[in-house]
């Protein structure tokens, strides 16, 4: 390679470096958890619960890497990646339109495997759908991340949503 | 309880509000000449009322999320952590004038920090006109805001594409349920297109 060649090579690699920071490949993980991030595998059981104006719900979270985590403390940091949670019937015959979804925009706090983790999030449930629609169905639950580089994700489990009677007071907590 | 004006213009472009002095004027009209069901287009003022939309199958089958647009039913849309939004989107075809009347019925708890945000998204650019923090909370019913937009915005011909973006985020977490249940409740937008 002639010096000059060099010198170009060197500066492209120098330019798309500074392009952004190398975070790796894009990935999510969708899971249940209120206060923290369980992940989910098809034929896991998600929890429904009551929630405090008489809705139906349950507390999804995600765990992600190779995107920008944005500022957990301040939820209007422009680098705070964009979170949507949605759940389906598995067997859409019976229903084809989302039971429910719920976008969030916030930074990821880290979590203790040194993965991103965005946990509590609720995702309600139609409330115009009589329960019986999906109470101890086999449902689908999704979650997709953007970042603010554009760097995206998705993941997806098929999972029983199970209504045991437990409530939640407030969403409070899920703060 | 309306917000001045002034407050509501904070955040939106440098110069893009109107110098007030006193209370906000809209000039609200007693009679709305449009209540548009497909675009904001056609001169007078146009009253949006915000609401679940409904959203096209994927290849997949699935009535998902568009992505601008939840599929709500209409009721309380509630928004329990930190972050969470929710988001409406209607088609601009003609230039707007520069003012806007912004009512939410929203439902919270004390200490529940709610935004809302008015863009006028024009080539996929959202223009910010409004936006606006509302820490008081409410048990049940309306709380009307009342601003102007951005004579940036107004002064912008709309391209095929571009479209209102109204956007309520909880900030604190907590309950806060934003209201969309005709008859007893309403939300809605105020816009005028120019002649």
């Amino acid at each position: 390679m002639a010096f000059q060649d060099l010198l170009v090579a060197l500066s492209v690699a120098f330019v798309l470096a500074g392009c952004g920071p190398d975070l790796g490949p894009a990935w999510v993980e969708i899971g249940e958890g209120r206060a923290d991030h369980s992940g989910l595998d098809d034929g896991d059981e998600v929890t429904i619960v009551e929630g405090p104006q008489g809705g139906y719900m349950v507390a999804l979270s995600m765990g992600a890497g190779g995107v920008l985590a944005g500022d957990p403390a301040d939820p209007t940091d422009p680098d705070n990646p964009r979170v949507t949670f949605q759940a389906f019937l598995q067997d859409l015959a019976v229903h084809p339109h989302a039971l429910g979804s719920i976008t969030v925009i916030r930074g990821l706090d880290e979590g203790a495997d040194g993965d991103l983790r965005l946990v509590g999030t609720w995702l309600i449930f139609d409330p115009a759908l009589e329960t019986s629609v999906y109470f101890d169905q086999p449902i689908v639950v999704d979650v997709k991340i953007v970042d603010a580089l554009g760097n995206e994700a998705t993941d997806s489990a098929d999972v029983d949503a199970l209504w045991t009677g437990e409530t939640e007071e407030t969403g409070r907590t899920a703060s | 309880m309306r917000i001045p004006s002034p407050l509501l213009c904070l955040a939106a472009l440098a110069g893009a509000c109107t110098a007030v002095d006193g209370p906000p004027e809209c000039d609200l009209p007693s009679v709305y000449e449009k209540s548009p069901e497909d675009a904001l287009e056609g001169p007078g003022w146009h009253r949006i009322y915000v609401q679940g939309g409904s959203s096209t199958p994927g290849s997949d089958g699935r009535y998902g999320m568009n992505e601008h647009r939840n599929e709500i039913a209409a009721s309380d849309h509630f928004l329990l952590s930190q972050g969470a939004l929710v988001e409406w989107t209607y088609p601009v075809v003609d230039a707007l004038t520069g003012t806007a009347f912004l009512h939410v019925a929203k439902v919270d708890e004390e200490g529940v920090t709610a935004r809302y945000e008015l863009d006028f998204v024009h080539d996929g650019e959202p223009i910010p006109m409004l936006s606006v923090d509302d820490p008081e909370d409410g048990v049940q019913g309306y709380l009307p805001f009342e601003g102007c937009f951005g004579d940036s915005a107004a002064a912008v011909e709309p391209s095929p594409g571009d479209y209102l973006l109204l956007t309520a985020m909880n900030l604190t977490g907590g309950d806060l349920g934003i209201v969309i249940a005709p008859p007893d409740y309403y939300t809605w937008i105020d816009v005028e297109v120019a002649p």
